[in-house]
């Protein structure tokens, strides 16, 4: 922003328009700065996706609302307009770029147009409901990146170029660096936060160049060049210290909204490499932790709607935890190896297979990334076929339908599997008796179990007459009547005593609702296991699915004498992918979404399942579109009000200035600013009797003798001899605050009869927006030129009422 | 006191200007003026700056085509105000002498004796001082100045109130010696007379039908009375805001492009003194920037030089002083 050499005569003749040449580029590197921050800050988008086609439509719009701001500007449209221009850009090109087929000229939405835009803004929200990060760059996505990036650059130019607030600036920059961070889960990439800086500095920088210059004569060049160096000294290290600090200082001190992670109780044995498993639960724990927030596994499957995936079922409650029952030796599951061709007799001697009918449906599971020793399976398996690298390893527990190995992970496997799906109704389950017959280790119940458990459930099921009446119950005790709410914030684990305390707190997540009902169950005589794995995941192609660990998930199964083991699902439904069971109705509400307590309230949070409550790209695209329309609202509140609030202001303190002479002398300036409010001519050459006359011609009686009196003591304070003003003669020896209020009165009397002579527009305009004060607000903004040297340069025609008395 | 020149009669607490407030100031100088608008028709703001230059202790300079009534209006002062009045023809071969007086050897004294010349008077009137020879042009001027003649190596007061009315032809008119600068510097104002509009001519052939017009005017105040007069003007206040505006003022005709010589200081001690005197003709005790304002082409257009743009595109000196008025803020 160098600036030009005017010769002297030039500037007599173009004083003002070289000025306006200046402010003009001055107004456009600023909107090259804005734009250039807001692409900075948008590189915190990048951990979100899996590829980079997102970022050209990005820039198109930076660019787009860069290039809208400047022309409105450079066209002279009033500031309030711009945002507005922006806006209207903003539409055209999301327009253009997303629904140009159905738009009018290619970029003007028409009602099809909308439609499509809406369509694809639905289905981006559905997108970032399934997918977790890094997501594929996905049209709907797309848009939503888009629309978001826009108006931060919409809000950015709006706050640092229009307003010339670069601090409120920042906070749009803030959101966009803060909302990648938000979705993902480990946090922003150490890089994230000091990029994100850079660009405010700019901003900040930009604003300060300009205001070091605006001291004209003061600062020289040199000293211009040698404070702007400093501040990037300055800017430089801080950026630095950040950037250090980012690495250094552990997560959670410094990003509160991020999972604290830690090991919880009932830790696993040796590390996910060792593949070697004792508690599947934990081992998940520390996947979900360790493994990103990322793709599990994806299927395809022939079935409408898939069963959850179960990775291990637990049958054994010690009071402390849930245990698998199989048979346990020095640490290793002892089973049967599946060889692939007999794999099917041992299914087939599977108790579970009882459950009635239903048709065969095929899964082809390709492992993604599990470092569980165990398969994800639906229930109940038929067969397992086209096994690729499944062999001798892996062996299957015929009690419980789970496949495990005692030395690879599933990581990397693909395999079919065929899976019954299973028909029963209610009215099967309804009919099937109590368990009967031998002694059944999924009743076993620890002995120290608080009696308020089995008591609760036997208030809850009172009602209920048969086995499947009780679970119903209870089932919709924990999602609908029992007022629990869903939160990842409690502590996680499922032990005797905490389950009591879940009861009554009735506040936690899928291991502590899954766990009670199966405890409550087991003391109403029915069988129960917990089994983990995960819901069926998102559809996203024809009949393809895809399951994160945001998926992962815990829910009991109950057993049914001449049906087999049943899904329950006693965990309200938040916005994860439960799904209740057709045969186990939850409610006439399918669905209770209760208030959720921030994760990052309770650092002992664990994400655990597929209810998980990490925040998704719908909950925080939601809230940055909310910060966003705030801050707009705010910004564009402050710029309409601001010139209002700050009249008021200064009027007040003009009209009650500690001295009388201050007073009169505040009263006139109240009057001139008045006149120009109203759009009457003040000149700053005229002298106090010219304006007076000027401006009373046309004036009733009444107040133009209050002008005329407020003019007469005006001169008496300003060109009187000092020794006369204090004794105030206008009113005689009335006291001085007697006689300010009149002179008060005076203004007041001039100020109707100005708002009276105007159309109604103008009084609207005078009183929300004064002219007189963004006058004042352009005259301050305007960078004076250095003070010509006496008789060798001309002067600079002083701009009209700028010399106004404050 | 901020004002130069404190006098005596400037201690009054409510006004400081001692026995001549300013409404009895402003009645003697309507008076005045009233007196010579009898004789000079239709021209009542010549008379007044005419007025402001008397109490301004300034000197006037007319410029004018001959026969438009500059000798009137002298004439008409000096007779308004009971003052001694004498006239300055002056021509090409006018000599110093004949201005400022001269020592004769007198026989039966046996001594040289001063005879007064004709600038021994209370008004002046120096017509067509432009047709004299700079050597006599200045002999008044260095009078005009210092309010005294020193002939021979002796000093001779000139009577108070004393004030000069020179006229001069337009410069452009044949057979004159322009005044130089410096000299036109030394007028507290310089204004046009003007052609009366037809009706003040009609009344002017009527009042020459009848009798000399000067003749019948009575004097309306004493040069004692207008001597006080003069020093209540001096004691006009004029606030700090006043003299920044005239100091603006003058800076701004430094600066003009259009001006090649701006207004000197003496420009500007003499604006405020006339702002002073008009202030008092307005019956005011403190000077407005409206008074400024009201001289500042009477008191600065005649000391000017205008740069060569200014005379190619005709602009004269009132218009440029004009612009510089409009263009200036009012502290």
């Amino acid at each position: 922003m160098s600036r030009p050499t005017v010769s002297a005569e030039d500037m007599r003749d173009s004083g003002v328009r070289g000025w306006r040449l200046l402010r003009a580029r001055a107004r456009l590197a600023d909107t090259m700065v804005a734009a250039g921050a807001t692409a900075i800050a948008a590189t915190s988008i990048i951990p979100l996706f899996a590829d980079l086609s997102w970022v050209a439509p990005v820039l198109v719009v930076i660019v787009v609302i860069a290039a809208a701001g400047a022309l409105g500007r450079a066209v002279a449209l009033p500031m309030p307009l711009i945002p507005i221009v922006e806006a209207l850009a903003l539409l055209f090109v999301i327009t253009a770029m997303f629904a140009w087929s159905t738009a009018w000229a290619g970029f003007v939405p028409t009602t099809d147009a909308w439609d499509a835009i809406l369509a694809l803004v639905r289905q981006g929200m559905q997108d970032a409901e399934a997918y977790g990060s890094p997501a594929p760059a996905l049209t709907g996505m797309v848009l939503l990146t888009v629309g978001g990036v826009g108006a931060v650059a919409l809000s950015v130019d709006t706050l640092f170029v229009c307003v010339r607030s670069p601090i409120l600036a920042g906070l749009p920059l803030a959101a966009l660096f803060l909302a990648p961070a938000m979705i993902n889960a480990s946090g922003p990439p150490w890089w994230a936060l000091p990029v994100a800086g850079i660009g405010w500095l700019l901003v900040l920088a930009a604003d300060q160049r300009e205001r070091v210059q605006s001291w004209g004569s003061l600062a020289s060049e040199d000293r211009v060049r040698g404070l702007s160096a400093s501040a990037r000294r300055v800017g430089a290290v801080t950026l630095l210290i950040a950037g250090v600090l980012a690495v250094v200082v552990p997560a959670g001190a410094w990003a509160p909204w991020r999972t604290v992670t830690g090991d919880g109780p009932g830790v696993a044995v040796g590390t996910a490499d060792e593949a070697i498993v004792l508690d599947p639960l934990a081992t998940m724990r520390r996947d979900l932790i360790q493994s990103n927030n990322s793709e599990v596994l994806t299927y395809r499957t022939s079935a409408k709607q898939p069963d959850y995936l179960r990775v291990s079922a637990l049958e054994t409650f010690d009071g402390t935890t849930w245990l698998p029952r199989a048979a346990l030796s020095e640490g290793r599951y002892l089973g049967t190896p599946i060889p692939s061709n007999v794999l099917s007799d041992r299914i087939a001697a599977d108790p579970s297979n009882r459950v009635t009918g239903g048709e065969s449906v095929s899964y082809d599971i390709s492992v993604t990334n599990l470092q569980n020793a165990f398969l994800p399976l639906p229930y109940p398996i038929s067969d397992v076929e086209d096994i690729k690298g499944l062999g001798a390893d892996w062996s299957l527990d015929p009690t419980t339908g789970i496949a495990f190995s005692n030395e690879v992970p599933a990581s990397g496997l693909e395999y079919r599997v065929a899976a019954l799906d299973p028909r029963i109704g209610p009215n099967e389950l309804r009919q099937a008796p109590a368990a009967s017959g031998g002694l059944w280790p999924q009743l076993a119940l620890p002995s120290g179990l608080p009696p308020v458990i089995a008591q609760t459930a036997r208030e809850v099921t009172a009602q209920a007459n048969t086995p499947y009446d009780r679970a119903i119950a209870l089932q919709r005790w924990f999602t609908h009547d029992g007022g629990f709410t869903y939160s990842t914030g409690v502590r996680s684990g499922a032990d005797s005593d905490y389950l009591a305390e879940f009861l009554r707190d009735k506040v936690g997540y899928c291991e502590q609702f899954a766990g009670a009902m199966a405890v409550m169950a087991r003391s109403l005589g029915i069988p129960s296991r917990v089994v983990v794995g995960f819901t069926q995941g998102s559809l996203v192609g024809d009949g393809e699915w895809r399951v994160t660990v945001r998926d992962a998930h815990a829910w009991p199964e109950l057993w049914f004498d001449g049906i087999g083991w049943v899904r329950f699902e006693p965990t309200p439904r938040s916005q994860g992918t439960l799904q209740t069971p057709d045969y186990a109705p939850t409610a006439d509400v399918p669905v209770n979404d209760g208030p959720r307590v921030p994760r990052g309230l309770d650092p002992q949070a664990v994400p655990l399942a597929g209810d998980s409550a990490a925040p998704t790209w719908r909950s925080v695209a939601l809230a940055l579109l909310g910060i966003v329309v705030v801050l707009a609202a705010l910004a564009l509140l402050t710029w309409f009000a601001a010139p209002a609030v700050v009249r008021r202001v200064r009027r007040y303190r003009r009209l009650h200035a500690s001295t009388y002479p201050d007073i009169v002398e505040g009263a006139w300036a109240e009057i001139a600013d008045t006149a120009v409010d109203h759009g009457q001519h003040w000149d700053g050459t005229s002298t106090p009797r010219q304006a007076a006359g000027r401006l009373g011609r046309a004036m009733p009686e009444a107040p133009r003798a209050a002008l005329e009196r407020v003019r007469r003591e005006l001169e008496r304070v300003r060109y009187g001899r000092p020794e006369t003003v204090g004794t105030a003669p206008r009113l005689g020896a009335q006291p001085v605050a007697e006689h300010a209020e009149a002179v008060r009165d005076d203004v007041r009397q001039v100020a109707r009869e100005f708002g009276r002579r105007v159309r109604w527009q103008t009084r609207v305009i005078a009183y929300c927006w004064p002219p007189s004060e963004r006058r004042r607000q352009q005259a301050s903004l305007r960078r004076p030129t250095r003070a010509p040297a006496e008789n060798t340069s001309p002067r600079v025609e002083p701009l009209p009422g700028s010399n106004l008395q404050i | 006191m901020t004002q130069q020149g404190g006098t005596p009669g400037s201690e009054g607490p409510d006004t400081g200007l001692g026995e001549f407030g300013p409404e009895a100031a402003r009645t003697i100088a309507a008076e005045i003026a009233g007196s010579m608008g009898t004789v000079i028709s239709g021209k009542p703001q010549a008379i007044r700056l005419a007025l402001v230059a008397l109490l301004a202790e300034g000197h006037l300079l007319i410029e004018d085509v001959p026969g438009v009534g500059k000798t009137m209006l002298a004439k008409s002062l000096a007779r308004s105000i009971d003052c001694s009045m004498h006239r300055i023809q002056f021509t090409p071969d006018l000599l110093p002498s004949d201005v400022t007086g001269v020592s004769v050897f007198d026989r039966q004294t046996s001594s040289f004796e001063f005879r007064p010349g004709a600038v021994f008077a209370h008004i002046v009137l120096g017509d067509e001082i432009n047709r004299a020879s700079p050597k006599t042009q200045s002999a008044l001027l260095e009078a005009m100045e210092e309010q005294q003649v020193t002939v021979d190596g002796q000093t001779y007061q000139l009577p108070q109130p004393f004030m000069v009315i020179a006229t001069q032809n337009p410069v452009e008119m044949e057979g004159t010696y322009p005044l130089p600068e410096a000299q036109r510097d030394r007028f507290l104002m310089q204004i046009q007379l003007g052609y009366p509009d037809r009706v003040a001519e009609i009344a002017m052939l009527d009042s020459h039908d009848i009798a000399d017009p000067i003749a019948a005017l009575r004097p309306v105040t004493d040069a004692a009375t207008l001597q006080r007069l003069r020093d209540v003007a001096r004691g006009v206040f004029a606030s700090p805001a006043v003299k920044q505006y005239v100091v603006d003022l003058v800076a701004a005709t430094r600066r003009d492009p259009l001006l090649r010589l701006g207004a000197s200081p003496r420009a500007g001690v003499h604006l405020l003194q006339a702002a002073r005197a008009h202030a008092l003709l307005a019956g005011r005790d403190h000077a407005l920037p409206d008074d400024v304002q009201a001289l500042a082409v009477p008191v600065l257009a005649h000391r000017v030089l205008l740069s060569p743009e200014a005379h190619l595109s005709r602009t004269p000196a009132a218009t440029v002083i004009t612009e510089v008025v409009a263009r200036v803020s009012v502290p």
